[in-house]
């Protein structure tokens, strides 16, 4: 009975993601114009940030240990998770606190689905996955092409990579979950979201061996924005080999989903709905 | 009788900041608690039409939202279909369906029919099912023509019409429907009321309306719970509620020409006056008298008789709380 159960559940929460990304990539077609602005706005960025770069390298060798090539790879690797958080995460997010300000949520809630899983996987964002994200980091590998064999890449080193880009994505989605909960309480957590994502960009803005030991510390623990960027470009460019540090992330994973469902649940008992 | 919905004492209170000068209310904020439901006990049977009546703030809405589970009560025990509605069990939440007059639940763009394929999933129905229920829907609401269109583009009746055909595509045994006909002209409310009047006598659908149309409740309506300051005030059918006012009536009177007030003033008391017409309360048993004054002193074009309307009861019952 309770394997049925468990069946069950899973296939109910197999069904709303499928169905949520198809209806939310439907979604995303009815503003054909608005996916180029979103395109041509990351391709302006990324160029930037590669002339940035270029200009950077030309008065100094490394940067926190990291030269040219690393440096690169390691904006890679910022570009991967910053759309895997705005694809997978951040726009559900979004429609979250919207739908608690509005009272939508009222509707969402009454329908028979895991709340919790649905809140999370409302909007995935496909769209901007196949018209953002996708294009504004060619660039990106092109300046990368012939310099893969400068890069001190290990296959024990990217699987520990992969492995933290997951995790840390997965903690860092409960980080923003968490820190948006505030608008059950104050009504609108915009501002608390922006300063989320403010936090989580910062452990994107140098290598891991760049950061100070307090930092790190803060940044494995309480404010987990060092996993999904700087400690996977760490593993994958063999620069920290003590793979034993991944059963931390896990442990840390473990934590916050449970810190995300705990909240979650007191957040909802104390639910006000707004009014109609 | 099937008891679907059992409440017994609950309460709600929120918590609301007080008013104070601007830096107080940034450092030190206040709350003070308001009692929107306060202690009240009900059940509603198996295809019972139950209306919430009540003033703004009265606590309809809150009692409506405490029984489809959104809101925990702050004390007091509320079962519907057997089951603690806040636990949000997939049963329970597969056999009730939630319709509020002025919230969207379709996606603003995209059409019905692909909101429809979502909820299609989210209710684990057959294609062919859903397909047929939304064509049903559609033709008694009138907007089959209109299924593909996106919502943002539909007025706000046909919206409306959507979000109800979205709410009963999986045919709930208990439908709460908070402000239904909100905003909506005549022909739209009266296709949805014997839409709702049809489900309640047909498939014995249990139906929990809130509304401040009071031609909603009569049409769609068997039993009225009346809530004010957060208590049941009155909860009984609504012949009982009318028949307490039964020994009054209404004289709507249309003259020929102009008429002062004072000479109508000694007939009954005026409700309601216009150019041409006046709208006099009389009691029952003596009608007949009045209106044979009425023609033989003054130039009377036409008459018409009606009971005390419920929203007069409403206004009539508020006051006196």
């Amino acid at each position: 009975m309770k394997l049925l159960d468990i069946k069950q559940g899973i296939k109910i929460r197999w069904k709303i993601l499928a169905s949520s990304s198809m209806f939310s990539f439907k979604e995303s077609l009815a503003y054909t114009m608005n996916n180029y602005g979103n395109f041509l706005s990351m391709m302006v960025y990324m160029l930037m940030y590669l002339v940035f770069l270029d200009v950077l390298f030309g008065r100094v060798k490394t940067i926190a240990g990291y030269n040219y090539s690393e440096m690169l790879f390691f904006t890679l690797i910022v570009q991967i998770n910053y759309y895997l958080t705005f694809v997978f995460s951040l726009t559900s997010i979004d429609q979250l606190d919207v739908s608690i300000n509005t009272g939508e949520l009222d509707l969402w809630l009454s329908k028979p689905v895991p709340a919790l899983w649905y809140v999370t996987f409302r909007k995935i964002n496909l769209g901007d996955l196949i018209f953002s994200a996708i294009p504004a980091t060619i660039p990106l590998i092109v300046m990368l092409s012939g310099k893969w064999n400068l890069l001190n890449i290990s296959l024990g080193g990217v699987l520990a990579g992969f492995v933290c880009i997951i995790l840390g994505q997965i903690i860092i989605h409960c980080f923003q979950f968490i820190i948006s909960l505030t608008a059950f309480f104050t009504g609108e957590g915009k501002n608390a979201r922006n300063m989320a994502m403010e936090i989580i960009s910062f452990g994107d803005s140098v290598p891991f061996e760049g950061y100070p030991s307090a930092l790190k510390v803060v940044g494995f623990t309480l404010i987990p924005n060092l996993v999904h960027t700087a400690l996977s470009v760490s593993f994958i460019l063999g620069k920290s080999v003590n793979y034993s540090f991944l059963l931390y992330v896990l442990l840390l994973t473990l934590v916050f989903l449970w810190l995300k469902t705990k909240l979650w649940k007191f957040a909802l008992s104390h639910y006000s709905s707004a009014s109609s | 009788m099937e008891k679907v919905i059992e409440v017994k004492n609950i309460s709600k209170i929120y918590k609301v900041p007080v008013k104070q000068n601007f830096v107080k209310s940034i450092f030190i904020p206040k709350n003070k608690e308001i009692t929107a439901v306060n202690d009240i006990s009900f059940t509603v049977e198996k295809g019972e039409s139950v209306a919430f009546l009540g003033p703004n703030g009265a606590g309809k809405t809150t009692t409506l939202k405490m029984l489809t589970g959104l809101l925990y009560p702050s004390s007091g025990n509320v079962k519907v279909l057997g089951e603690i509605p806040v636990d949000r069990k997939y049963v329970f939440l597969k056999k009730i369906a939630l319709v509020m007059g002025n919230k969207n639940g379709l996606s603003w763009d995209l059409s019905a029919r692909q909101s429809f394929e979502l909820f299609e999933s989210i209710y684990d129905l057959k294609h062919e099912d859903a397909e047929k229920k939304i064509i049903e829907l559609s033709k008694i609401l009138d907007v089959e023509k209109h299924l593909d269109t996106p919502i943002r583009k539909l007025s706000l009746g046909q919206r409306l019409k959507m979000e109800l055909i979205g709410a009963l595509i999986h045919n709930p045994e208990i439908i709460f429907l908070d402000e239904p006909t909100l905003g909506l002209d005549v022909i739209a409310k009266r296709n949805i009321r014997e839409f709702l009047r049809n489900a309640n006598k047909e498939f014995k659908t249990t139906i929990i309306l809130t509304s401040h149309d009071m031609t909603d409740i009569e049409k769609v309506c068997d039993r009225v719970i009346v809530i004010n300051n957060g208590k049941i005030i009155f909860d009984d059918s609504i012949g009982k509620l009318t028949s307490k006012y039964r020994d009054r009536k209404y004289l709507t009177l249309v003259f020929k020409e102009e008429i002062p007030s004072h000479k109508i003033e000694k007939y009954g008391r005026i409700i309601d006056k216009k150019p041409l017409t006046y709208t006099l309360e009389v009691a029952g048993n003596n009608q007949a008298k009045v209106i044979a004054a009425v023609s033989e002193d003054l130039p009377i074009d036409d008459i018409d008789i009606t009971h005390v309307p419920l929203d007069e009861i409403m206004a009539d019952m508020f006051q006196k709380e």
